[in-house]
């Protein structure tokens, strides 16, 4: 089996006395494209920041190319990409000026990859970082990241405040990178449904804590709903079933998603008397909103909806 | 690092026109415009320009640093294959390049402005720049110091701002320079005072260095802040020595300020002269001393050879004082200095219906009227017109401008046609009627008159050389009438006394003992009614010694007493220095003391800096308790404390926070968060129960699937 590219091991950071990262215990495969998903402050940004060396583990270690990511090498460092979120450039540098000043050190930089991806973004040489739009200077670091032909790509929220069309010409350039199963991408992201298009593995974090760290196909296969008709709410009954993730009353219906559904699984949700029963399978955005909502209680801002209750 | 040093080169050279404005703005308000602003213009455009080019490097640093710390900047400049230490140092150049560009333009200007007006116009030279130069230069040392502060972890903002009180002390050592150097050649102490600023300097530089450069590297990963990482000797160095200094001085200035009650006088401790007799004077004088204030008392002891001194006691009113002649040491001219035009003196000139200004360059006295420009150049051989060539120089060129007079507290002014010696002779120079006359050609290196009074009718010049004392008659050159008396209304009322030609006789030569050290630049000459003199002069910061000399030249009784402090010793203020300084000048005036009757350390004193030693331990020794110190740590800070006092408590706090802690699952006290295992009971941490379903790996190859 191959090393995994990303290691963390017992990996905790506290910012003062407050823990935001805890316990992490994480493996991410040598090519593949695994997605950390969660809701803010959950943690991605200070794992990924702990992974890339830029923040200090406050105990634990963590590993990137089998190196202790707190030391990495200039050689080690030259083998990863590094997307930071909100596509961060120096804005007075026009586009040309952005490569020659990110080229330095590599010893491999691809000038027409990197032209390729500046025009599939519709970027001229000669632009300003300033007055590029959002969607823009996203292509303009995406060809930084990807010029040097890295062997892992690490990804901060890459598609943040990007159009559909420039989300789309992300995915589509993330996709072709990593189709040959030689390179490794580590995003971050809220949008599930660019995740489920270009992600193999799902990580999710909750209150700095991983709480999936499986395949896509796995995930969507083990997190499977139940609709309820016509069904008396009992919290105590609806807790009491194996596997439950969330349970959200809408209207006259109790729908209830669940991991790893199986016999017992089934005996529970037969015990509420429910009118009428109805397996369902989820799709992957309702799967992981699943996970998220148990987090976040009540769905409607105001309150006040009846639209949903969570158990 | 190149590329990283064009990166922020662009980003700092838009903040260079503010810096140029700023620094070219002190410069140019402190260029001089008149002969009298060139007596030390030179420091005057050190300490204005300075201030503005450290501003701007502290600024700068501030600038480059604050838009590189957004966790989204930092990480894109970062995460590249290059050292983070080679960003530090591109960063660092880029700063130094800009700083230096915002001074160097300014001085460069200043300097060609100089050169082109002087000295025709002015006694200046493009050289005058270089103190400021070297100032402005040493002023950088704010720039590393703000990068500091903006990186550094510090939970409050007043030891985050530590290591800017650092670099202000390098730059009072480089304002220094110019004083020092001036004077180098003249005292030991003073080639020291010279070493020790330059040292001092070095050695800000170094620890700021390594500060800012650790702060850089290290602690903008965030490390836990009472990990080991946090911290580095430059670290705890650079921040406890900033720390016991503004602890010092922020103790210090209520301290100065609490209201006085006895302290509100001041005693000075003098000797004196009255009928051929020696006298220890203990004056007592309202603080603050105006210009024409009388003493509050005056009481004296007469010194004998004979008996030992008795207790002071008040002075009967008809107790008369002789003008004492102070006779200052003076070895060569100085000339280490990078001005290359001394201001030399002043004198009086009818013609030019003001004062002219003299100035000495290469044993020439260039002559500069107030508000016009080079009037004359003045040699042994004449009194030259600018555009005539001079001809010989001075060597050794010492002024006479003070005179003794029978106000023995006041020194008078000495107007008129200004005497001169040097090492072929005496002169006296007439401005007006451009002539320079030699009245002798005896060497002299020091100078002093004795003016006539109602008491006294005759008018006296001192010289020393070597250790030759000579005394002179000094008469008017037409030999009609006596010089006039200085208790006249009109030369008391302005302490000036308008000093006519005159001409020199020889009236006595006595060879003095060589007592001279660093410590005596001065010596007391009283001529006695025997006609022989009394010199009095200082042996070193303890004892004076006198010696009575007559008219023959024979020295008669010598004998060495005890100097008496002037001022009492504030042993309050002590307790805001650091013990070891006050233990250390205390144990030197200790060894020295040679039998001294005055205690340079009372009792108090000492109480006072043993109990601050020892709070200061004792406050570190709490202090560590939360830090969970090694031995020699505990022991290192507590001789730190007991060394330099109570600031260490701040340098401690500054350099080391205090763990964040969990309480243990194994022995319920608390545990630092960072430690894999608990210092108490070595438990390792318990794993995380996790709340809620939790899906790892695929379930085909699943190694655990846990339900809620």
């Amino acid at each position: 089996m191959l090393d995994p590219v990303i290691r963390t091991d017992k990996l905790s950071r506290y910012f003062g006395s407050k823990p935001i990262v805890r316990d992490l215990n994480l493996r991410v495969p040598p090519g593949q494209v695994t997605a950390l998903l969660g809701l803010n402050g959950a943690g991605k940004t200070t794992t990924i920041r702990i992974v890339m060396g830029l923040l200090r583990p406050t105990r634990g270690c963590c590993e990137v190319l089998q190196h202790d990511s707190s030391r990495l090498s200039v050689d080690v460092r030259m083998k990863i990409g590094y997307m930071v979120e909100g596509h961060y450039l120096y804005p007075n540098m026009r586009v040309r000026e952005c490569a020659a000043f990110q080229r330095a050190g590599y010893s491999c930089w691809n000038e027409a990859q990197f032209d390729q991806i500046v025009d599939h973004f519709g970027i001229a040489q000669s632009d300003r970082i300033g007055h590029l739009s959002r969607g823009q200077r996203a292509g303009v670091s995406l060809a930084l990241v990807l010029a040097p032909d890295p062997e892992l790509l690490v990804l901060d929220d890459p598609a943040l405040g990007l159009d559909p069309v420039s989300r789309r010409a992300l995915n589509e350039t993330l996709i072709e990178f990593a189709g040959d199963g030689q390179r490794t991408v580590l995003l971050s992201s809220h949008l599930l449904d660019d995740v489920e298009r270009i992600a193999d593995r799902v990580l999710l974090m909750i209150d700095g804590r991983l709480q999936v760290n499986t395949t896509l196909d796995d995930f969507r296969q083990r997190v499977t709903g139940y609709a309820l008709g016509d069904v008396s709410i009992d919290p105590d009954r609806i807790a009491a079933v194996p596997g439950l993730i969330e349970a959200r009353h809408l209207g006259n219906r109790l729908y209830l998603t669940v991991a790893d559904s199986d016999e017992e699984t089934a005996a529970a949700v037969e015990r509420l008397n429910a009118s009428s029963i109805e397996a369902m399978e989820l799709p992957f955005t309702d799967q992981v909103l699943a996970w998220l909502s148990r987090r976040r209680g009540r769905h409607s801002f105001l309150g006040r909806a009846k639209t949903g209750e969570t158990v | 690092m190149s590329s990283i040093f064009r990166k922020e080169l662009r980003d700092i050279l838009r903040w260079l026109p503010l810096g140029l404005f700023i620094v070219g703005l002190l410069c140019w308000r402190e260029i001089p415009a008149y002969s009298y602003d060139c007596s030390r213009h030179s420091s005057s455009l050190a300490f204005s320009m300075v201030i503005g080019s450290s501003l701007f490097a502290l600024a700068l640093g501030l600038l480059q640093t604050h838009f590189d710390l957004r966790t989204d900047a930092r990480g894109f400049l970062l995460h590249r294959p290059i050292a983070v230490s080679a960003i530090f140092k591109g960063k660092l150049l880029a700063g130094f390049v800009v700083h230096t560009l915002a001074w160097l333009i300014p001085v460069l200007w200043a300097a060609i402005y100089l050169e082109s007006i002087g000295p025709e116009k002015l006694p200046v030279t493009w050289t005058d720049m270089l103190l400021p130069a070297v100032c402005c230069w040493v002023s950088f040392l704010f720039y590393p110091a703000s990068i500091w502060m903006a990186c550094r972890n510090a939970r409050w903002i007043g030891t985050k701002c530590l290591p800017l009180a650092l670099p202000p002390i390098a730059v009072m050592c480089g304002l220094s320079l110019d004083e020092l150097s001036d004077t180098g050649n003249r005292s030991q102490l003073s080639i020291w005072g010279l070493i020790l600023s330059l040292s001092i300097i070095v050695l800000l530089a170094a620890v700021l260095w390594k500060g800012v450069r650790h702060a850089f590297v290290h602690q903008t990963f965030l490390p836990s802040q009472a990990s080991d990482e946090a911290r580095s000797w430059p670290n705890v160095v650079g921040l406890t020595t900033a720390a016991v200094l503004v602890t010092s001085i922020a103790a210090a200035i209520p301290v100065e300020f609490l209201p006085r009650t006895s302290s509100d006088v001041q005693v000075i401790a003098r000797v004196a002269v009255s009928d051929g007799q020696l006298w220890e004077v203990e004056e007592t004088w309202p603080t603050p001393r105006i210009w024409n204030a009388e003493p509050i008392s005056r009481r004296a002891r007469r010194v004998s050879h004979d008996e030992p001194s008795g207790a002071f006691q008040t002075l009967p009113d008809d107790w008369t004082e002789q003008p004492l002649a102070n006779l200052y040491q003076v070895s060569v001219p100085p000339t280490a200095s990078s001005r290359k035009y001394q201001w030399f003196s002043q004198t009086a000139s009818k013609k030019n219906g003001d004062a002219v200004n003299l100035f000495l360059r290469s044993g020439r006295l260039y002559v500069y009227g107030q508000y016009s420009g080079l009037l004359a150049v003045a040699t042994p051989q004449g009194v030259y017109d600018p555009s005539e060539t001079a001809q010989g120089a001075f060597h050794g060129l010492v002024s006479l401008s003070t005179a003794a007079s029978i106000d023995v507290t006041r020194s008078m002014s000495l107007g008129g046609h200004r005497l001169l010696a040097d090492q072929h002779g005496i002169y006296q120079l007439n401005f007006d009627a451009g002539e320079i006359r030699k009245l002798s050609d005896l060497p002299a290196q020091s100078l002093m008159a004795v003016l006539p009074s109602d008491s006294q009718a005759e008018a006296i010049l001192l010289s020393v050389n070597n250790r030759t004392l000579r005394r002179f008659q000094l008469s008017p050159i037409d030999g009609s009438q006596p010089l006039p008396s200085s208790d006249s209304e009109l030369v008391k009322a302005t302490y000036s006394y308008p000093l006519s030609d005159v001409q020199l006789t020889n009236d006595g030569v006595w060879e003095l003992p060589d007592v001279r050290s660093s410590w005596s630049d001065t010596l007391f000459v009283a001529s006695l009614p025997d006609d022989g003199v009394l010199v009095v002069s200082n042996v070193n910061s303890k004892w004076w010694q006198y010696e009575f000399h007559d008219a023959g030249g024979n020295a008669t009784k010598s004998g060495q007493r005890p100097i008496l402090a002037s001022t009492p010793i504030d042993t309050v203020s002590f307790f805001t220095m650091p013990p070891v300084l006050i233990a250390f000048f205390g144990a030197i005036s200790t060894f020295s003391q040679n039998g001294h009757p005055i205690d340079v350390m009372p009792a108090r004193s000492i109480t006072l800096v043993i109990g601050h030693a020892l709070l200061a331990a004792c406050g570190i020794v709490v202090l560590l308790r939360r830090r969970v110190a090694s031995k020699s740590q505990m022991l290192s800070w507590m001789g730190a404390g007991l060394c330099l006092g109570v600031g260490t408590w701040l340098g401690l706090l500054a350099s080391w926070p205090g763990s964040v802690t969990e309480p243990c699952t194994g022995c319920g006290r608390r545990r630092r968060i960072e430690s894999d295992r608990c210092g108490h009971c070595g438990a390792a941490w318990e794993p995380i129960e996790h709340s809620g379903p939790h899906l790892i790996g695929p379930r085909d190859l699943a190694v655990h699937a846990v339900r809620n």
